[in-house]
């Protein structure tokens, strides 16, 4: 199999690929897990230094092996400063996909991917069972989007507060429909953006019509399969990469575009790797068409056509959260101050210490539920030095950290994706 | 191997989680940067003082070696568990305790990353010089452990000059306080600068005493193109003799320029045969007429032209390409032999010819980069230890390299320390009684020989296992 340019197939290759890592130190400057514990397992030469050992039968199998190697947000921040170029984030992950061939998954992990992943067949019903069951379970936050659990079950013990389901889902309500004219733009709607946050999937699509697109939205679309990449269902991630690709390819789009920049980077980068060589032009589409709404727009148009659509959510002082995907995977960091420029009225706080990760990296806000609350807590420190009324980003997965780390720490921002503050839809 | 009632001590003193004998727990801290490898008996975290003081007791008592690590990013080997013994991990001592800026001092645990220190005392406008090019990931304690330099030195010394005060335990578990608070002091022993580079075997640091200096106001950093190293290292004498004064003098050789770019693209000249990466601080009118005098300088000597750097960003990102240095050769093979030699200033010229020669001789790449102010260089010699003849090659050619630069008058180690990859060669430099009075002063501090042993000094005995280690294969 190959993944990220290397061959996994054989065992040699394996250890050849862990020997590239030199112990040089240069990822424990940027990882975000290690910031918080100061601990080697936490880190990529921990972890690399680990499954080598375990590639040459120096280490067997334990729980704490498979402990670290769940413990990685897989936010590429390493790969992207190793000047070795070794791609942690993908051995990593063959690691647990071997893991879990041998059934070494953490079942928190299992839950949380098979449930994603079922959630294209039960869409409707699922969305709907899913709010019911929160009506009862959950009571709403005021000013919130998230919901707190009216007493606390044993196994979410530590988790209080969970984003809440919408009424409805959003392909429920849009399901099938081509809107507008003009050069046609498959929407990805992803998840959250389906059964959490319909109302972002709303704005994307109406910015893209007024800017003179063709939505089209598949009514068969599912999961983009990142998550079950990430716990190492590689097959279930796989079905997933050929189910969407048929369903957009049959489309007829030319482009692919997603809110999400998690999901955007999956289907761009992890998905032409899953339909490999038997679906070359499918994952030549992919590679190529596939974009986030942020890369898709700037790339796009001129800036004086966005401005035109855009409106002003009256003086805001705003901060930028850049997910790690985006910058990472896709370089995406100076496309979203180029749109908040656009925006009258709009001014942009940077927040200070360069580029710090929000901790939530999917799976691992559930396998590492405490790490991950650390890990916002110091991106929520650094956003309350610099005091701003609304944070924006252009992650769901980071959009729902940010959320909870708001209402953690008692901030009092409103959180928004950044589509909602170029249509002015910033809530006081 | 340490006995399960030892473990049971060890454990009653830190608590179960922070202390491991794990197999994954000791392959993560039997390595560091050096990437030779070796497996300690357990992995300890203490949480405080106290903590380690009850270790070292227990160490002291039972015994059993101990090894003081910070972030296990040094150069040399002096965090590896050559003995076994249990490693001493100080990431949870990372506090910065006090900055007090009226008297620019800061007291800081030995677990404190230093760029996390520089960027706390910089946003209260204060400036703590020494910077390593590990600086995001490395600690303080390393840092005092191996009196660690940095491209500042030139101007502003090293850690040795910052270290007002320790407070440290010795292998007997006692804790001792040295020297002072103040900005001098001179009352008894300067046992402060005696552990400063002491590579943690003379005591463990429990607290590190700082001076800091007000943050200049002002920087700019120059980028010279020379054709030949020989040219832009007579510009280096002239520069520093003319009392120009700058912060920083680092160079790099064609090949770390081509390599750099290679891994940053930052727009390096690959052509060049030489840079000159140069920074001068403080007043401003002070800054912009030295710079104007370092380029016209620079030009003087033959440079191709001398670029200012415009915004902070700009030179930011030249020096992020200076740092980057060390990893990105890298791509040029697997594997460093990294060697941190010291010669006078005027003498860089030669040794970088003679580093050629031997390069060529022994069929190996070496590149140079680093400290050209100070006439500090970094050997780096790329190859792959999985290749046995390569390896007796390289063996070769360090030992001409570490000749050739006694022969200039230099030094083995500018700012690595000994550790064990210098260890079996401290003979070329230390003459008999030498080593003999450092020998007494292990001995005084140490007798049981517990804290971080098999460095510096080397038995007769142990000399053909560290250099087999280093030299017989990646994994012997």
């Amino acid at each position: 199999m190959f993944l990220g340019g290397m061959n996994l197939s054989a065992p040699s290759e394996i250890i050849h690929e862990l020997e590239r890592c030199s112990r040089c130190g240069s990822c424990m400057a940027v990882c975000p897990v290690y910031r918080e514990t100061g601990e080697e397992g936490m880190v990529a030469r921990g972890k690399l230094s680990l499954m080598e050992a375990h590639q040459k039968e120096e280490l067997f199998h334990s729980r704490k092996f498979q402990e670290l190697i769940e413990a990685c947000l897989l936010c590429s921040g390493c790969v992207n400063h190793c000047a070795n170029g070794v791609r942690a984030d993908d051995l990593i992950q063959w690691q647990r996909s071997r893991l879990r061939q041998q059934g070494r998954t953490s079942w928190t992990a299992r839950v949380a991917t098979n449930f994603l992943e079922a959630t294209g067949r039960w869409s409707r019903l699922l969305g709907q069972a899913g709010s019911l069951a929160q009506a009862l379970l959950c009571k709403k936050l005021p000013a919130d989007s998230g919901l707190q659990l009216r007493f606390s079950l044993p196994v979410l013990s530590q988790r209080s507060y969970v984003p809440k389901l919408s009424d409805t889902s959003f392909l429920a309500m849009v399901s099938g429909q081509r809107l507008g004219s003009g050069t046609k733009v498959g929407l990805f709607v992803g998840c959250v953006g389906n059964y959490i946050a319909p109302q972002i999937s709303e704005a994307i699509v109406e910015l893209l019509l007024r800017t003179g697109f063709q939505v089209i939205i598949p009514a068969d679309q599912r999961c983009c399969g990142m998550a079950a990449w990430a716990s190492g269902d590689t097959a279930a991630a796989a079905a997933l990469a050929e189910h969407n690709s048929r369903t957009f390819l049959e489309s007829g789009c030319r482009w692919v575009v997603s809110g999400c920049g998690t999901c955007s980077t999956h289907l761009r980068i992890r998905m032409p790797e899953l339909l490999g060589e038997p679906a070359h032009d499918a994952a030549r589409f992919f590679s190529q068409h596939a974009l986030d709404l942020l890369a898709f727009i700037t790339r796009e148009l001129r800036p004086e056509r966005i401005r035109r659509e855009l409106k002003s959510p009256g003086p805001l002082k705003l901060s930028y959260h850049d997910p790690c995907h985006l910058r990472y995977h896709q370089a995406v960091f100076k496309e979203p101050r180029q749109l908040l420029a656009l925006v009258p009225r709009v001014e942009l706080a940077e927040l200070p210490g360069g580029h710090q990760c929000c901790g939530h990296g999917g799976l691992f806000n559930v396998s590492n539920y405490r790490l991950s609350t650390r890990i916002v807590g110091r991106k929520m420190a650094q956003v309350k030095q610099v005091g701003p009324e609304a944070l924006a980003t252009s992650c769901m997965g980071c959009l729902l950290q940010l959320q909870e780390g708001n209402w953690r720490h008692g901030l009092g921002l409103t959180v928004h994706h950044l589509v909602e503050v170029l249509l002015g839809r910033v809530t006081a | 191997m340490l006995a399960r009632e030892t473990v049971r001590g060890l454990v009653k003193i830190v608590g179960h989680r922070n202390c491991r004998t794990d197999p994954e727990d000791l392959i993560c801290y039997g390595y560091d940067a050096t990437d030779l490898r070796y497996t300690p008996d357990a992995v300890v975290f203490p949480a405080d003082a106290d903590e380690l003081v009850a270790i070292v007791r227990l160490a002291n008592e039972t015994p059993f070696y101990l090894i003081p690590r910070g972030a296990g990013s040094g150069m040399s080997g002096g965090s590896l568990p050559v003995k076994g013994g249990v490693v001493l991990a100080l990431s949870r001592m990372d506090r910065i305790l006090s900055v007090d800026p009226e008297n620019l001092v800061a007291v800081a645990e030995p677990g404190v990353v230093t760029g996390h220190l520089q960027a706390e005392v910089a946003s209260q406008g204060l400036f703590y010089p020494p910077d390593p090019a590990s600086l995001a990931f490395c600690t303080i304690g390393g840092n005092v452990a191996t009196c660690a330099g940095g491209a500042r030195a030139l101007k502003y010394g090293v850690t040795k000059d910052y270290v007002i005060g320790l407070e440290a335990v010795l292998a007997s578990g006692e804790l001792v306080h040295t020297g002072v608070q103040t900005a001098k002091g001179v009352v008894g022993y300067d046992l402060t600068k005696l552990l400063v580079g002491s590579e943690g075997t003379l005591a463990i640091i429990t607290k590190v005493v700082l001076k800091l200096l007000p943050q200049p106001e002002s920087r700019r950093t120059l980028l010279a193109v020379f054709d030949r190293l020989g040219e832009a290292g007579a510009a280096v004498t002239r520069i520093i003799t003319m009392g120009l004064r700058p912060s920083a003098l680092e160079f790099m050789d064609k090949r770390s320029i081509q390599c750099v770019e290679d891994y940053l693209n930052t727009g390096l000249p690959r052509e060049a045969g030489a840079l000159l990466l140069i920074e001068v601080d403080g007043v401003r009118e002070g800054v912009i007429r030295h710079a104007e005098g370092i380029r016209t300088l620079c030009l003087g000597q033959g440079a191709r032209r001398v670029d200012l750097a415009e915004t902070e960003e700009a030179a930011e990102a030249l020096w992020q390409a200076r740092r980057a240095v060390s990893p990105a050769l890298f791509k040029l093979n697997p594997h460093k032999v990294s060697e941190d030699i010291t010669v006078p200033r005027s003498r860089i010229p030669e040794i970088v010819a003679k580093l050629e020669e031997i390069g060529r001789n022994h069929r190996l790449i070496i590149l140079c980069f680093g400290h050209a102010g100070d006439g500090n260089i970094h050997v780096n010699i790329m190859i792959n230890r999985n290749d046995p003849d390569e390896l007796s090659r390289t063996e070769q050619a360090v030992n001409e390299i570490f000749q050739a630069t006694m022969a200039l008058g230099g030094t083995l180690s500018g700012e690595h320390g000994i550790g064990i990859t210098k260890a079996p060669y401290l003979g070329m430099e230390i003459d008999k009684m030498g080593l003999e009075a450092m020998r007494r002063i292990k001995e005084a501090f140490d007798p049981k020989g517990i804290l971080n042993p098999g460095k510096i000094f080397l038995e007769a005995y142990e000399q053909a296992a560290v250099l087999s280690k280093l030299w017989k294969g990646r994994y012997a």
